[in-house]
């Protein structure tokens, strides 16, 4: 009593308990509720970042930029990067520099001093050339510049403006860049000498700008087409660039009847010109041999009656011509490589793309210097955006006046489109990934170049002007290789090695052997990926006729092996069951050493004597091939059949396993002969595996990949589908063991069927590893995007094309959200195998505890 | 009634066995024994035991050929002498063989004399002969660091003892027989013993000196540098402040003026410093004469180790072969890598795991917690189980995808912006870093730090919670003294495997800042001292490089598979000492059992 008294707790709780217990709780929930938050943003991330590829393209309402004086005409125009000036040529044979923002003229310039009878824009750059009624041309350079001004050189009333401020001065358009600095943009033209290329006036003309340098095809009035080579040569003495020209000529034949072309185009390498006539006839021209130019072939554009062309023009790369004709309608033709086609060169114009048709006539069209976008401007004052590769109509406008739209350009970057129908008018467009769409994505495209639609992914190439190929459909096709061939391996000896441990493993050396395995799971991938493509490929290489070979030697020595222990005195037997799985190593061990002997013979009477030689021509006989194919199919009929009738050989005990395993050792030659009989049959009946799944040898393949990364997923599934079969509750085993069932009976016809849901999570999770893995592919698949099932062949995956390629790819490019796409899917792919995973696991455990 | 007939029919069968009854009888009892044969399904338990010591062979192979390699990398081998039949005469050590068939080209092209003997030695081995890849080193003589010598082109083999194994930092391996000791020039000794003897005294303060500048260049230069920048990076921000033409930057720059001036005699000083050594080193030179009798002059200062590699003995191979590994765990690589050692990224692997494991570890104790502990169970929450569970099942790819888009180009670039805007367009947060790439495995090790805290939380019985709670105790008093005590076996295990997970991770680093070769360590003297975001070099992407971006691949081969021996040797005991911990803290705990 005193001493409750002389100590008395104090009944409430210390406010620095509560203080401590309300702190911790609120840390948890915020820690605990931010971490798991934090987590899921990895999906959310990839999503958003991926999201703008789907995202709609616009185009805006083309709005009323300038006009001019009644009778003049904007021919050609262009746009600085930065949308604050336009330079405009017009009908009055001048050009105008216009403010971007208000349409103002800041500057006339005029060049040239005599009127021009054609001209041609090139595309991406200032540069032009001009044609004149005396058969001359001359090169013109339209340029914007930008010039940077300190603060303290300009005006007061100009430094009040704030940065990013645009404001006319001085006929420049002068912007704010920073602190002290002001931008002055506009623009100039330089003209160069002319070039005299006929006696005659010039009617058409195209520039290109190839890679030797600028080039045009021109066409006279007498119709004869040249294509002239220019180079440049820089006087040092005066400073002065010398021009010096170099032309092949080419007299049109059709031009007696149908009168001129209309059109002259010359592709991006200045190696093929095409003139195209109003009613469809274009004449395409070899002019590869600049000295003597050939017509390759002559091909209708239009094949409908009544129907003319109206707009022509070829597309960036300048390697696909664009043909929009008077019914609205808007082709893209390429040059295909034909093989079976009797032109020149090997090539073809084919119609590869349709754009399909408007209502109105297509009046003007621009092509963009940047992808393979294109507007197209039409006579009721329709302007519409395609990306052409494809075939996608981006985005479409309509301009208030509806009158035709004669003049069109693109601004750099597809940032906007300037239209022309008697008044200048500018549209935005917001179009930052053309190329992407899910059916681009999955489906063949049609790229320049090819003779058909193919799946391909190319994301950058050596030239700019290339197009990127960003077809994910390979790249799938390459992880669903990579995963099926390691899952062929990894996956049947995941699950028979669990079965073998949680049903005929004694305890204590399970305990021993599954840590062993689950050890396996923690080598880090790259140690297998580096082992795979430096050690492995290589031997495997030499020895593929071997490993072949070892495939049915292996599982005949463990089968020998096992009907040789039957034979064995039952009291050996029931000492020494434990260690079988040693037993079998030995037997393994033995078939591998016979796989090593056998392997040369093999390779001599099935393959030619060089496996990889037979490989790769369609030599030799296609019946050796097919004996690995029809071996196991033969094997387990005869199998089947041997069980059936295996009951009607009568014997006493003691010898029946000695007659098992004669009965084994004829069925296996049974199983030979039957083999070879089919093989022979199919080969005869023409069919062969090369060219299938089996084809070239390539060191790095899938077979290496299939081995090691079946390596790599077997610890997973044999833990989890060892789990699943332990748990599995021993009242079951009893009763089965009871009734009289053998402990083989009891494992296949009770523990593997009740576990088997826990069997297929445990597969479903492999497989999740196996789509996701990245070294191992990396380092030994070899990375090229083919698409084959050919076993002896590379491929390259979702996961390995992203480690390779995302450090290079340009940050919120196309190529850039495409890789956060591929990581989108890989991210779904296994999230979904794994939660199927997960919730038959769950259901299998709630099952087995009801059991 | 029925049962009594049909007992009475049996009983009058048995009473009356006829002829064939008992064949039938008979026939039953062998058929019944061959499906006990069958039934004991021993042919299929015997694939699945091959299934088993497939993969135990497998791994155990796989093991054996790391260690093998691994191990075997650093002891020296005898260098060979060997003159073919053909003239040529070469020196080198053998480094692997493999029997191949040549064709018969390659024996006509033998002389006349050799020929039959050729001829004879292959069809002794069935038209299969014996290669051997002899590395021969002296690349800037031949051109090859290695030849294939088969055994039909040996003329005469002989194990030379005065031959010279020197190890340079340039160039490679030298092969050949010492000829001459030269100082400033001339040659003091031209006896083999009297010119080791001169070089083992020599070669010790030639290398302090070598090191010693060494240090001056990277260091002490790197230093003086780093002064400049900042010099100059205040200038810029002066300038990006206040304009280019304000009295802010002026005086920056009239400050930056005289510590460039300070700069350029320090400068001056340090390189007279190391020229000085430079001379000093310059002094002592190797004369070597090659096999096929060239011969070549060797400063000291580029002659990282030399020895006798035929007269080497027990004891000298192992001390070579210690200092070799003691070198490939302290030094820097030479050689792009395929020399010297891999410190560096030892170094970045260990920082990298320990950042990771300190953002880890808290975070997904925390998530735990509130999982196991404040959340209500319901189906929000075992959903967010099994999402966390699977989330361990995400491609490692996929995390280094999202760490180089959300760590490296938003929350990096936007921290340059507001921290290092003098520095752009130059990168300093906004591009891969050890920062990233920690919090990038932090996230994809998560889950597994989650999951097994979870488990362990959840195996602390109730009964211990209640009778805490009887106490009186908190909720937080009861988990900060009752449930993480006894959790922490698993928590700790959680972490370690988390650990051993992220130093064997690869893929997600090549995005977020794993370099093949970097100047400096994340962790160094200079303030701050932890440098965040520097790039480094880690033993995954190491082996990655060397083995597959190498250009001499064969030459950087054995340094792999040190380097994975290395890395499966780390991996392996975290793993090990995460069972170790989990058994040892499980016997502490099991006595508060009750």
């Amino acid at each position: 009593m005193t001493s409750t008294r002389r100590h008395r707790r104090s009944r409430s709780t210390r406010s620095s308990v509560r203080l401590a217990d309300a702190v911790a709780a609120a840390l948890i929930r915020v820690g605990g509720i931010g971490t798991i938050v934090a987590v899921s943003t990895v999906c959310f991330f990839l999503i958003w970042v991926a999201a703008p590829l789907f995202g709609s393209e616009e185009l805006g309402t083309p709005a009323v930029l300038a006009s001019l004086q009644p009778q003049e005409s904007v021919v050609a125009m262009s746009i600085d990067d930065t949308g604050s000036t336009v330079l405009a040529y017009t009908s009055a044979n001048r050009f105008l520099l216009l403010d971007g923002a208000s349409g103002s003229v800041l500057e006339e310039m005029r060049p040239l001093d005599q009127v021009p009878t054609a001209h041609s824009f090139a595309i991406g750059s200032g540069d032009a050339i001009f044609g004149f009624a005396d058969g001359s041309t001359r090169l013109l350079q339209a340029e914007f510049f930008t010039e940077y001004r300190d603060a303290a050189a300009m005006p007061q009333d100009a430094r009040r403006h704030t940065t990013g401020d645009r404001f006319v001065f001085e006929n420049r358009v002068a912007e704010r860049v920073g602190i002290d600095q002001f931008a002055l943009r506009g623009a100039r033209v330089t003209v160069e000498d002319p070039i005299a290329v006929s006696r005659i006036p010039i009617h058409a003309v195209d520039l290109t700008a190839a890679p030797s340098g600028p080039a045009f095809a021109s066409l006279d009035s007498g119709g004869v087409l040249r294509v002239t080579q220019v180079s440049r040569s820089r006087n040092f003495l005066t400073g002065k660039d010398k021009l010096t020209a170099e032309s092949g000529e080419l007299a049109l034949a059709p031009v007696a009847e149908r009168g001129l072309p209309r059109w002259v185009s010359l592709s991006g390498l200045a190696n093929q010109a095409i003139a195209v006539w109003k009613d469809g006839l274009a004449v395409r021209v070899d002019v590869r041999d600049l000295a003597e130019p050939r017509i390759a072939e002559e091909i209708d554009l239009v094949a409908e009656e009544d129907v003319t062309l109206t707009a022509v023009t070829l597309l960036n790369g300048k390697n696909t011509l664009m043909a929009g004709d008077s019914s609205g309608r808007l082709r893209a033709w390429m040059r295909s490589p034909a093989p079976a086609m009797s032109t020149g060169d090997g090539l073809h114009l084919m119609l590869a793309h349709d754009l399909g048709r408007a209502g109105a006539a297509v009046t003007a069209l621009a092509t963009s210097t940047r992808t393979r976008s294109l507007a197209a401007g039409y006579a009721d004052g329709g302007l519409r955006v395609f990306h052409v590769t494809t075939e996608r109509e981006l985005a479409s406008a309509r301009s208030a006046a509806g009158k035709p739209i004669t003049a069109l350009a693109v601004a750099p970057a597809d940032r906007g489109v300037l239209a022309w129908d008697g008044q200048m008018m500018s549209a935005l467009l917001d179009a930052p990934h053309p190329e992407a769409s899910l059916r681009a994505y999955l489906r063949p495209v049609w790229y320049e170049g090819y003779a058909a639609p193919e799946h391909m992914w190319q994301s950058s190439s050596a030239s700019d002007d290339a197009e990127p190929k960003l077809g994910l459909w390979p790249l799938i096709f390459g992880t669903l290789k990579a995963t099926v061939y390691s899952m062929l391996f990894g996956v049947p000896l995941a699950l028979l090695a669990s079965i073998y441990t949680s049903e005929f493993l004694r305890p204590e050396v399970r305990a021993r052997i599954k840590p062993t395995i689950e050890l396996m799971a923690s080598l880090p991938s790259v140690v297998l990926g580096f082992l795979a493509a430096l050690v492995f490929a290589p031997a495997i290489e030499e020895s593929v006729a071997q490993i072949a070979t070892a495939f049915f030697t292996v599982p005949f020595t463990i089968l020998t092996a096992a009907h040789a222990w039957q034979m064995l005195p039952n009291r050996v037997r029931s000492r020494w069951q434990g260690y079988r799985y040693v037993l079998a190593a030995g037997a393994l061990l033995a078939g591998a050493l016979a796989a090593f002997g056998l392997g040369p013979v093999v390779e001599r009477t099935l393959f030619d004597g060089d496996m990889r030689q037979w490989l790769e021509g369609s030599s030799g006989n296609a019946a050796g091939g097919l004996l690995m194919l029809t071996l196991p199919v033969s094997a387990l009929l005869v199998a089947a059949a041997a069980s059936r009738i295996a009951g009607s050989f009568p014997a006493d005990a003691g010898s029946l396993a000695a007659v098992a395993m004669l009965r084994f050792l004829l069925a296996t030659i049974a199983a030979l002969v039957l083999a070879w009989l089919a093989a022979s049959g199919l080969a005869w009946l023409g069919l062969d595996l090369r060219g299938g799944i089996v084809s070239t040898y390539v060191q790095r393949n899938a077979m290496v990949v299939g081995f090691v990364m079946g390596f790599a997923i077997v610890p997973i599934i044999y833990t989890i589908a060892d789990d699943a079969l332990t748990s599995v509750p021993e009242n079951l085993r009893a009763g089965s063991l009871a009734l009289g069932a053998t402990p083989w009976q009891t494992a296949v016809r009770i523990v593997v069927p009740t576990a088997a849901s826990g069997l297929f999570s445990a597969v479903m999770v492999g497989l999740g590893r196996a789509v996701g893995e990245t070294m191992i592919v990396l380092m030994a698949a070899g990375n090229t995007p083919v698409m084959q099932w050919n076993v002896f062949n590379g491929f390259r995956t979702l996961s390995a094309n992203i480690a390779v390629e995302l450090p290079e790819a340009v940050r919120n490019s196309t190529h850039y959200r495409t890789l956060f796409l591929a990581a989108l899917a890989l991210f779904a792919m296994t999230f979904v195998l794994n939660t199927v995973a997960e919730v038959v696991r769950q259901r299998f455990r709630k099952r087995a505890y009801q059991l | 009634m029925s049962l009594a007939d049909s007992r009475d029919a049996r009983a009058s069968m048995r009473a009356a066995p006829s002829p064939l009854a008992a064949a039938a009888a008979t026939r039953r009892r062998t058929r019944a024994t061959t499906l006990t044969l069958q039934a004991s399904g021993e042919p299929m338990l015997w694939l699945t035991a091959g299934a088993l010591a497939t993969a135990l062979l497998m791994i155990v192979g796989l093991l054996a050929l790391v260690l093998a390699h691994g191990t075997g990398t650093f002891w020296p081998s005898p260098v060979v002498r060997i003159q073919t039949t053909d003239g040529r005469l070469l020196a080198g050590e053998v480094t692997r063989s493999q029997h191949y068939r040549p064709a018969a080209a390659v024996i006509d092209a033998l002389p006349e004399t050799a020929r039959a003997h050729a001829r004879s030695l292959l069809a002794a081995g069935e038209g299969a002969s014996r290669r051997r890849l002899v590395r021969i080193g002296n690349y800037e003589l031949t051109g090859e660091h290695f030849a294939w010598v088969s055994d039909f082109e040996v003329a005469r083999q002989t194990l030379p003892p005065w031959a010279l194994v020197i190890e340079r930092r340039t160039w490679g391996r030298f092969y050949g027989e010492p000829a001459a000791f030269h100082i400033d020039g001339a040659p003091v000794a031209t006896e083999v013993a009297e010119i080791w003897q001169r070089y083992q005294e020599a070669i010790g303060a030639v290398q302090e000196r070598w090191h010693r500048r060494r240090r001056l260049e990277t260091h002490d230069v790197g230093l003086v540098n780093r002064r400049l920048e900042a010099g100059r990076l205040r200038i810029r921000s002066a300038e990006m402040a206040h304009g280019r033409s304000s009295p802010q930057r002026a005086q920056a720059e009239s400050g930056f003026a005289a510590e460039q001036a300070q700069a350029t005699a320090q400068f001056e000083r340090i390189r007279e410093e190391i020229r000085a050594l430079d001379v000093e080193n310059a002094r002592y030179a190797l004369r070597m004469r090659t096999a096929d009798g060239q011969e070549t002059t060797i400063a000291l200062a580029d002659i990282v180790r030399a020895y006798r590699a035929n007269s080497l003995g027990i004891a000298g191979s192992l001390q070579l072969y210690l200092a070799r590994w003691w070198e490939f765990l302290t030094d820097e690589p030479r050689e792009a890598n395929s020399e010297g050692g891999v410190f560096p990224a030892i170094f970045g692997t260990v920082a990298m795991t320990l950042i990771m494991s300190l953002l880890v570890t808290p975070f997904g104790v925390l998530a735990a917690l509130y999982l196991r502990e404040y959340a209500r169970g319901g189906i929000a929450t075992s959903t967010v189980r099994i999402a966390i569970n699977n989330l361990a099942g995400v491609p490692s790819i996929v995390f280094g995808v999202f760490g180089l888009g959300f760590f490296c180009y938003i929350v990096g670039a936007g921290l340059d912006q507001l921290l290092y805007a003098e520095k752009l367009p130059t990168p300093t947060f906004g591009t891969g870093g050890i920062l990233w790439a920690s919090l990038t495995l932090a996230l994809l090790t998560l889950p597994v730090v989650i999951v097994a805290t979870e488990e362990a939380l959840a195996a602390v019985p109730k009964s211990m919670r209640e009778g805490s709670y009887a106490c009186g105790a908190s909720k937080w008093q009861t988990i900060q003294r009752i449930v993480l005590p006894r959790a922490l076996p698993g928590i700790m295990t959680g972490m370690i495997l988390a650990i051993a997970r992220g130093a064997g991770e690869v893929a997600p680093l090549m995005l977020v800042g794993a370099v093949k070769l970097a100047p400096e360590l994340p962790i160094d003297a200079t303030s701050p001292f932890l440098h965040l975001e520097r790039s480094f070099m880690h033993l995954g992407f190491h082996i990655y490089d060397l083995g597959f971006q190498s250009q001499n691949s064969e030459a950087a081969k054995p340094m792999v598979f040190t380097t994975t021996l290395l890395l499966i040797g780390i991996v392996a005991s975290l793993n090990l000492m995460a069972i170790w911990l989990r058994a040892r803290l499980r016997r502490r705990f099991v006595t508060s059992h009750f």
